[in-house]
């Protein structure tokens, strides 16, 4: 009987350090857990690269005739889309909202962030992209190139362009499929941000990222 | 002793989640979710536009005229100046021919005269079908001159 109650004490002690000792590995856990997740409640809102990748330094014309490099923007948060100034809606509403978030940014941040718009068409040119850039935003970067430096970037970029097939007899009535992605290069030039199509709306989130790339958080947000 | 697995149970039961249940199917979309979807950036979740790009649509004589001109303008798109109340507007608006139905237009248009020309009668499907048709193989972004439309 004094043995049965020793060793019911002794289960009891047992079962007690075995809860304290799964405590003390299960609370410090769960609170880096919950601490993680907390940081991921403002985290990036388009897809995230955390390894430095360098964006291809295209050279490319912009809408007054000159070249334009990658390079020459460095120092400066960038957002880049391939379209062309003939796409009946994806390129304008991609670049209505790239326009919506300049709008939104701080005008010292609107200083270091450039738009470009590079076209896939060789139809465009800096004379139609100077007509088309600024009723978006007359800062925008419109560039064009040859086929050639064109198709290179493309790819650099990972972005898909393919001639349609022509609407009638006229030729030069067609379209171009090409893929919707808009990149934010930071400021030492690694592409950091991809969005898709669909994310494009929400500016304000993407305004955000825009402010974490150049190190200047938005008003009220946390780290 | 035979408590303890329960309770280290009972923990690890407390810090799961339920399962979430699979979302409804949100069905077609709405004028108004297409509308927030696609034209906000320009016209605004208030229709207030944007200065010097995109005019109000408070007030707009396009929501006060025919409806086909409206349909047209969001079949073929638009681009160029226009003036209103004296002020220039220069921009480009998409053309959504391609990308949405007939019932999705007219829910779009319906919806823009419930928000702001709310004694307008509403568009039907039919209209958009017929003014589609009417404009297949026009090219696209007319200027307002192209398209007559009043200022």
């Amino acid at each position: 009987m004094a043995r049965t109650r020793q060793s019911d004490a002794r289960s009891r002690r047992i079962g007690l350090i075995l809860f304290a000792a799964c405590m003390v590995v299960a609370v410090p856990t769960l609170i880096v857990l919950f601490s993680i997740a907390g940081k991921s409640s403002s985290p990036w809102f388009g897809q995230y690269d955390p390894d430095t990748h360098h964006a291809y330094n295209f050279s490319l014309t912009d809408q007054d005739g000159k070249t334009v490099r990658l390079v020459d923007l460095r120092g400066d948060a960038v957002l880049l889309a391939f379209g062309f100034t003939r796409c009946p809606n994806i390129c304008p509403t991609t670049l209505g909202n790239l326009a919506a978030v300049y709008r939104k940014l701080p005008p010292a941040a609107q200083e270091r962030t450039k738009v470009v718009f590079i076209s896939v068409d060789e139809r465009d040119t800096p004379a139609s992209m100077k007509e088309y850039v600024p009723f978006f935003n007359d800062r925008f970067i419109g560039l064009t190139g040859a086929p050639a430096d064109i198709g290179t970037t493309a790819r650099a970029y990972g972005a898909f362009f393919r001639k349609a097939d022509a609407v009638g007899s006229d030729k030069d009535d067609y379209m171009i499929d090409h893929s919707t992605y808009a990149h934010l290069i930071d400021p030492e030039g690694n592409l950091r941000v991809l969005y898709r199509f669909e994310q494009l709306p929400e500016t304000e989130k993407i305004t955000d990222d825009v402010l974490r790339v150049l190190g200047t958080q938005a008003p009220g947000k946390q780290p | 002793m035979r408590r303890v697995p329960l309770l280290l149970l009972a923990c690890l039961l407390l810090s799961c989640r339920p399962m979430p249940e699979p979302a409804p199917d949100p069905g077609p979309l709405t004028g108004r979710q297409i509308y927030m979807a696609r034209c906000i950036a320009c016209h605004q979740v208030d229709g207030r536009g944007i200065p010097s790009i995109c005019p109000p649509l408070l007030n707009s004589p396009q929501l006060s005229g025919p409806p086909e001109d409206l349909i047209r303008i969001l079949l073929l798109g638009m681009k160029g100046r226009i003036v209103r109340d004296g002020t220039t507007f220069n921009g480009l608006m998409p053309a959504w021919r391609f990308d949405l139905s007939d019932g999705q237009l007219a829910d779009v248009i319906n919806d823009l005269y419930a928000r702001w020309k709310p004694e307008t009668p509403a568009v039907t499907e039919q209209t958009v079908r017929m003014i589609r048709e009417e404009t297949a193989g026009q090219k696209l972004f007319p200027t307002a001159k192209e398209l007559r439309l009043s200022e």
